[in-house]
């Protein structure tokens, strides 16, 4: 089976409402079948109560009307005469009855107004000797019904007709019957014998009764049950049967089911607004709910999408009010921030910042790992490149230098014998002395033009006793060449440990630092010394001149001071130089 | 008068032919050997026993200042002028201190060299002028012994305890006021102590001040 995905939100709301829906009608259907069961269990009871209190009311009644007959008939037969002029016209006074006729012993026939001899022939066709009979006199013209009580012996007879007065008081009684409770009387044909309340002008005899409860009571069933009336409108109705002598009446006793179940069908109404109000108010709730929880959720899934984009967010995730989804937001937050600080980390690498550093996640931070490990390589690297460019450096500076001095070597010692050698063989020629003066004054000037450029070269005195004897020398040429006063102090051990090519490099320093001081400084006085300690010998330069701007000078001309420096790097020294009031050189390097 | 014995050490023919050619026009000396590097020399030395050894400083095998002390060892009786391109004085200085008996540039006029070869004979020293002008100066200032500290650091104490800043010390002594911090911290650690007051009554107590 295939299930839809739906949003969570929807998902939750539906879940929830569904389960509202479920709830109230369930609890709303059960209240209203109990409620209305009970209802018209109360209905019938009280209908069944009415029903049996209007039979008694109409048996007592009748039974009135016999007892007050049979003690007419009593009387009559006794005193038939003053009966006959009394009896109808005094008598009729106490009595209910509307019409009487006596007929005695004799075949007399004494009667009130109003009736014929047809009328009582009628009636007493219907009715048998020595019984009292009870009988519907239906006229056919449409005039009101009424019912006679006729006493019979076998002679005599005495028939009282009524009119139904007596017992449409009784059914219309309607206490208690709301607007469709009604009581009436059928006979035994099924016409009604009361009047309709709902058809209150038509005869009663022509309203037809032709239902379950009337067939029930004929058949000598009592009860109340739910049935369609002679309206064919469903009503509670109690039925039983009046047994009268000689005939068999029905009474009904009912009222409409709607009337009845009016005020469960009020309550079921407003029940069901209220559900509906309350549905309204589920959906509303669920769907909040439902966001209050997606919300969160959906959140997290960006997030978490941004990251798998590659993209980090900035800021942190919300609180949330859900503890579970807080907890998820805590540990993503928490990834966050490892990422980010792995991210930062691998940018500080790779812009070259080897001093970053990084703790890793956890054991199993491969990430985290390989970055160190990637950055050890690379510091490896970085290590081994400035290693190659220091060495490269050196072998260029010191095939210079070895070039430099084999050079000033070999014209020095090369051509410089041989120009002394040409001089002596001047000597002991045979040229003129004039000549001769002037060959031997050229030869002069050029031995100490090559002594110039062979110890601008390399001094032989740097080369043979090392830089702390070189400076002397060089002193000592400036001393005779310019006014400066320079002191020197020269501090090596006797033994010195200083390298060669490190001896080269401070003496060049010192070379370089003389002329700046010379062309630019307009010092009067250089102070300059080398002193050697166990591990490292110190280079010590100030000059008393006017100084120079050190980032003016490395960006105009600096070659030379920047000379200093790459040779002292190459010899894993260091160089300070300060200039404001004078110039001030410090190097250090250290002696292996 | 006799004749000086005179042995040539040069790594130049043309050089050694020059100079026998002018000496030998002098008629004061008699060239009895000649020599091209240091073993040759060595080797002639061994079979002549000549007065007066001109010796060259730069050459192939070995500088002639190296030489000295052997030739002064084995041959006590010969005397060696240096007779060389280089004017700087620490070549002359350290000729001095192997033993040479004299320091002659090549260069240098021929009145002179005959000056130097006859001074060296009568068993005089014979050094260039100019140069020997700062020779007092440079043996003056010959090293001291090795002592437990050196003749700086002692100077240094000595400066310390009249009362001096390291500022003033290291502008008396042209060096940074680092380098007599660094010197300060390897006397201390030389001595065994801990601070400058320590130091002072140290140097007292070893009687390396006074």
């Amino acid at each position: 089976m295939r299930i839809y995905k739906l949003r969570l939100e929807r998902w939750l709301t539906i879940g929830l409402f569904s389960l509202t829906v479920f709830f109230v009608g369930a609890v709303s259907v059960g209240f209203y079948t109990q409620l209305r069961n009970a209802v018209l269990t109360r209905t019938q009871d009280q209908l069944l109560s009415i029903n049996i209190l209007k039979n008694r009311l109409v048996e007592q009644y009748l039974d009135n009307q016999v007892r007050q007959g049979e003690e007419l008939f009593l009387s009559s037969l006794s005193e038939v005469e003053p009966f006959q002029q009394i009896g109808f016209t005094q008598r009729s006074k106490k009595y209910d009855w509307q019409k009487a006729v006596f007929i005695d012993s004799a075949g007399r026939t004494f009667s009130s107004a109003d009736t014929s001899p047809a009328w009582v022939d009628s009636i007493l066709q219907y009715t048998k000797p020595d019984y009292t009979s009870i009988g519907l006199i239906a006229p056919s013209d449409g005039a009101n019904s009424e019912f006679y009580i006729a006493i019979r012996s076998s002679q005599t007879a005495l028939v009282l007709s009524y009119d139904m007065s007596g017992l449409e008081a009784i059914m219309t009684e309607r206490t208690g019957m709301g607007a469709t409770g009604e009581s009436y009387l059928v006979t035994e044909e099924g016409c009604m014998l009361t009047i309709s309340r709902f058809f209150p002008d038509t005869i009663p005899s022509q309203v037809l009764v032709d239902t379950e409860g009337f067939w029930a009571a004929q058949v000598g069933e009592e009860g109340v049950k739910i049935y369609p009336d002679y309206r064919g409108v469903p009503i509670v109705g109690a039925y039983r049967r009046i047994q009268l002598p000689t005939k068999t009446w029905v009474i009904l006793t009912e009222i409409d089911v709607a009337e009845a179940t009016a005020p469960i069908t009020e309550l079921r109404n407003r029940f069901v607004g209220l559900s509906l109000l309350f549905l309204l108010l589920s959906w509303l709730i669920s769907s909040w709910l439902a966001k209050g929880l997606s919300r969160p959720i959906l959140s997290l899934k960006r997030n978490i999408n941004s990251l798998a984009r590659g993209k980090l967010p900035k800021k942190q995730l919300q609180p949330s009010q859900i503890r579970e989804i807080e907890s998820i937001a805590d540990s993503l937050n928490e990834l966050i921030q490892a990422l980010n600080s792995t991210a930062n980390f691998a940018q500080r690498i790779g812009q070259g910042d080897f001093e970053a550093t990084y703790h890793p996640l956890s054991e199993q931070d491969k990430l985290g790992h390989s970055l160190l490990t990637m950055r050890d390589q690379l510091i490896l690297l970085n290590d081994q490149k400035e290693q190659l460019e220091r060495e490269t450096k050196k072998i260029l500076v010191s095939t210079q230098e070895a070039e430099r001095e084999r050079i000033s070597r070999d014209i020095h010692d090369g051509i410089g014998p041989l120009l002394t050698a040409t001089k002596f063989k001047m000597s002991s020629s045979d040229i003129p002395d004039s000549t001769r003066k002037e060959v031997t004054q050229l030869l002069d000037d050029i031995i100490a033009e090559i002594r110039r450029i062979s110890s601008n070269l390399m001094p032989a005195v740097l080369s043979d006793f090392g830089p702390g004897e070189a400076l002397n020398q060089l002193v000592w040429e400036i001393q005779k060449n310019s006014h400066l006063t320079v002191r020197y102090v020269n501090d090596l051990l006797a033994e010195s440990q200083l390298g060669k090519e490190a001896g080269i490099a401070l003496y060049r320093i010192a070379q370089e630092a003389i002329n700046n001081t010379l062309k630019h400084a307009e010092a009067t006085e250089i102070t300059m010394s080398l002193t050697e300690f166990e591990d490292q010998v110190v280079f010590y330069y100030r000059d008393n001149g006017k100084g120079f701007d050190l980032q003016k000078v490395y960006q105009a001309q600096g070659k030379g001071l920047k000379n200093i420096q790459e040779r002292i790097g190459i010899l894993g020294g260091i160089v300070r130089i300060h200039s404001s009031d004078g110039t001030t050189i410090e190097a250090e390097i250290p002696v292996v | 008068m006799n004749k000086i014995n005179i042995v040539v050490a040069d790594d130049h023919q043309l050089f050694r032919d020059g100079l026998k050619a002018m000496l030998q026009a002098w008629g004061q000396v008699n060239i009895v050997g000649e020599a091209s590097h240091g073993s040759v020399l060595l080797t002639v030395l061994a079979s002549q026993t000549p007065d007066i050894v001109l010796l060259d400083i730069s050459m192939p095998q070995g500088s002639g200042i190296d030489l000295l002390p052997t030739i002064k060892q084995r041959f006590p009786n010969v005397k060696c002028i240096m007779l060389t391109m280089h004017e700087d004085v620490q070549y002359v200085l350290r000729s001095l201190k192997q033993g040479a008996d004299g320091y002659l540039l090549k260069d240098a006029a021929e009145e002179e060299l005959k000056t130097a070869i006859r001074e060296v004979y009568e068993g005089n020293k014979y050094f260039k002028n100019k140069i020997s002008d700062m020779i007092v100066a440079n043996l003056s200032g010959a090293r001291a012994p090795e002592t437990l500290l050196s003749e700086r650091e002692i100077q240094i104490i000595r400066l310390v305890a009249e009362g001096k800043i390291t500022k003033e010390i290291a502008d008396q002594l042209y060096v940074s006021v680092r380098t007599i911090e660094t010197h300060r911290s390897r006397i201390m650690k030389k001595l065994g102590v801990s601070n400058t007051a320590e130091m002072i009554q140290m140097a007292y107590k070893k009687k390396l001040i006074g």
